[in-house]
């Protein structure tokens, strides 16, 4: 398979991320001729032109060569926010084939608007504010609760954290106001933890009609994750139902049309009310869930992985949305 | 039903709406059909545990690089794990009392489901005496592929058979990140041959050592010639920098480089089309 090929096939995202990635490698002085460098400065040009576009004028605040993370040892401090990805899912029935795909295009949207570093991993030994290798010794370096800025979470039933890394990882949220942002599978993790439901806002129950075709209604298209999306849209996934959740207590986004699905018997919510999407405070933190995203081509979506990133930005306060709880609209 | 297809106006203006996707749709298929296809799409596990070291900041990168090769080539679907408890080929079962909501249980996947591993991991990764013995039988016995980059020669020293599996090991960087003209050994082998037969990169530059070119087939290797062979951390007299190699372990492919240290060497073609012809070499869908 030529590059050629890749380029040609390469559907994912959008213009940008191929602009993005020539942009950085013909950049690079180590390989270009002088045609290269001719080429690399007018994709220079349009791949400014088209991150200003998709990104907004976050990502142009960083200053020059902040984009990749070449730098290596001595390198200068870091200018992009640093994303956890944390997906633990060792504990496991239902590993899902979505989850390292979902992981790749969260690094991915970081690494090509410059917003964020991304950090994968599906351990759980970093967080912690004081990470450990596998033998107890203290870990060489690396990301931990103490140098990240948010986390993008897709574990699922009970990761395994011991007590002091349960209070980093609340305390990470509460006490410092760091990011949390989760996906799908995440509202099945820690089902023994009570704090945890708090934290992200509910538990799951099911998925009465496993993977459907629904109508999605925007609650909020004021919101940065979520602005994106129309008044209404069809959407084909696997809707988890979420229980313990109180729009006392969160701000719903996205929630399922029950009007339009199917009557069935596993669907508990009484009063018509199935949250698809979530903003919420814990602490002084700010947390995202939503529970698009179960198979791995919907994170080829534009609209699905736009507001997964969207989230980010805002958890990680380089935008602002309102989160405060508000009861279901009617209509 | 008496009526004419696309007879309503709502039906034509549907339509309408739909031709440029139709056509995308199209000219995709036709680009996709123009690609070699696997009958079966492979199965990569990306496995990077960096639990136990210097965990480089391009690593991520690269795991969701080499996912994304495979998906968007449609060669093989990709695993990350960062830890590794899908070394086995034992089942993976969980004991009781560990939070398993109900004894159900799939797609929990181990060695037999892989084709071939891609990996990244460092130092003295935590694994079993079984869990030791699969992950060589993997290569050695069931002929499966393993494709290891850059920090990949510090993991296990302390393990003689993984410097056996993997071909030599890491012998400190003399120049830290720095130029180095690689020249290729070997244009024929499907890893390099889009390389030029001369070509500078910059990168963290690493010295190998108990590797013997009886036992593995140098790809490409640095120009001695360019580079300060004062500086203290010079053990090679020979001169005999390798870049990356290919070999075989029992039945099994094993390809090896020392490249890609920072993130966006990862962006670079020449090492992205390395690192993913070395793993369809691995799955034996090229020779």
């Amino acid at each position: 398979m030529t590059r050629q090929g890749f380029q040609e096939r390469d559907a994912f995202p959008p213009p940008l991320a191929k602009r993005g990635r020539e942009l950085r490698w013909t950049r690079r002085s180590a390989f270009g001729a002088k045609a290269g460098r001719r080429a690399a400065f007018l994709a220079a040009c349009v791949g400014l032109m088209v991150a200003m576009a998709w990104t907004g004028p976050e990502a142009l605040q960083q200053p020059p060569g902040a984009r990749g993370r070449g730098a290596g040892r001595g390198a200068a401090p870091r200018t992009r926010k640093a994303v956890l990805a944390w997906a633990d899912t060792r504990n496991g029935i239902a590993q899902h084939d979505s989850v390292s795909h979902a992981l790749a295009v969260i690094e991915r949207l970081g690494y090509e608007s410059g917003v964020y570093d991304t950090y994968i991993r599906t351990d759980s030994s970093v967080i912690s504010k004081h990470p450990t290798m596998t033998d107890g010794k203290p870990a060489s370096g690396g990301p931990s609760l103490a140098n990240v800025d948010a986390i993008f979470f897709l574990g699922h039933r009970d990761v395994q954290l011991d007590a002091q890394q349960k209070g980093d990882l609340l305390s990470f949220i509460k006490n410092e106001g760091k990011g949390f942002v989760a996906s799908h599978t995440a509202l099945t993790a820690f089902e023994s933890w009570p704090e945890f439901g708090e934290l992200l806002g509910g538990r799951y129950d099911g998925h009465p009609w496993n993977t459907a075709y629904g109508t999605v209604i925007n609650e909020d298209a004021g919101f940065p994750a979520t602005r994106h999306l129309a008044p209404t849209f069809a959407f084909t996934d696997e809707f988890y139902q979420p229980k313990e959740l109180s729009r006392d207590k969160v701000h719903v986004l996205l929630r399922l049309d029950l009007g339009k699905m199917p009557p069935n018997a596993e669907l508990h919510a009484a009063n018509g009310d199935f949250a698809l999407a979530w903003a919420k405070t814990y602490g002084k933190g700010r947390v995202f869930y939503s529970s698009l995203g179960h198979a791995a081509s919907t994170w080829d979506n534009p609209d699905v992985y736009r507001m997964y990133f969207e989230a980010l930005k805002w958890s990680m306060g380089l935008t602002d949305g309102d989160a405060t709880p508000r009861p279901k609209p009617l209509g | 039903m008496a009526r004419a297809r696309f007879g309503g106006a709502k039906e034509r203006e549907a339509l309408a709406e739909r031709l440029p996707l139709v056509v995308i749709a199209c000219a995709i298929a036709a680009l996709a059909a123009a690609q070699p296809q696997p009958a079966v799409k492979k199965h990569v596990l990306a496995w990077a545990d960096v639990r136990n070291g210097y965990q480089h900041d391009s690593i991520s990168h690269a795991v969701a690089t080499i996912e994304r090769l495979g998906r968007e080539s449609g060669a093989y679907d990709t695993i990350i794990r960062t830890d590794s408890q899908l070394i086995t080929k034992q089942p993976i079962t969980f004991p009781a009392g560990t939070g398993i909501a109900t004894g159900e249980q799939f797609n929990v996947r181990n060695l037999q489901y892989f084709d071939a591993i891609f990996f990244f991991g460092v130092r003295e990764i935590d694994l079993s005496a079984p869990q030791r013995a699969d992950l060589l039988s993997f290569v050695r016995d069931d002929g499966k592929g393993f494709v290891a980059a850059h920090a990949a020669s510090t993991a296990f020293f302390s393990w003689p058979e993984f410097g056996e599996l993997l071909g030599g090991r890491f012998d400190e960087h003399p120049w830290e990140i720095a130029e180095g003209t690689v020249v290729v050994d070997d244009p024929q082998f499907p890893a390099m041959r889009h390389f030029p037969p001369r070509v500078v990169v910059r990168d963290e530059l690493y010295q190998l050592k108990d590797f013997s070119r009886g036992k593995v087939h140098v790809l490409a290797h640095l120009d001695a010639s360019k580079l300060d062979l004062t500086v203290p951390l010079v053990h090679r007299k020979d001169g005999d920098f390798p870049v990356a190699w290919s070999k075989s372990y029992g039945k099994g492919r094993v390809f090896y480089s020392i490249l890609g240290h920072d993130a966006d060497d990862w962006d670079n073609p020449l090492l992205q089309q390395m690192y993913f012809q070395a793993i369809r070499w691995s799955l034996r869908l090229t020779e």
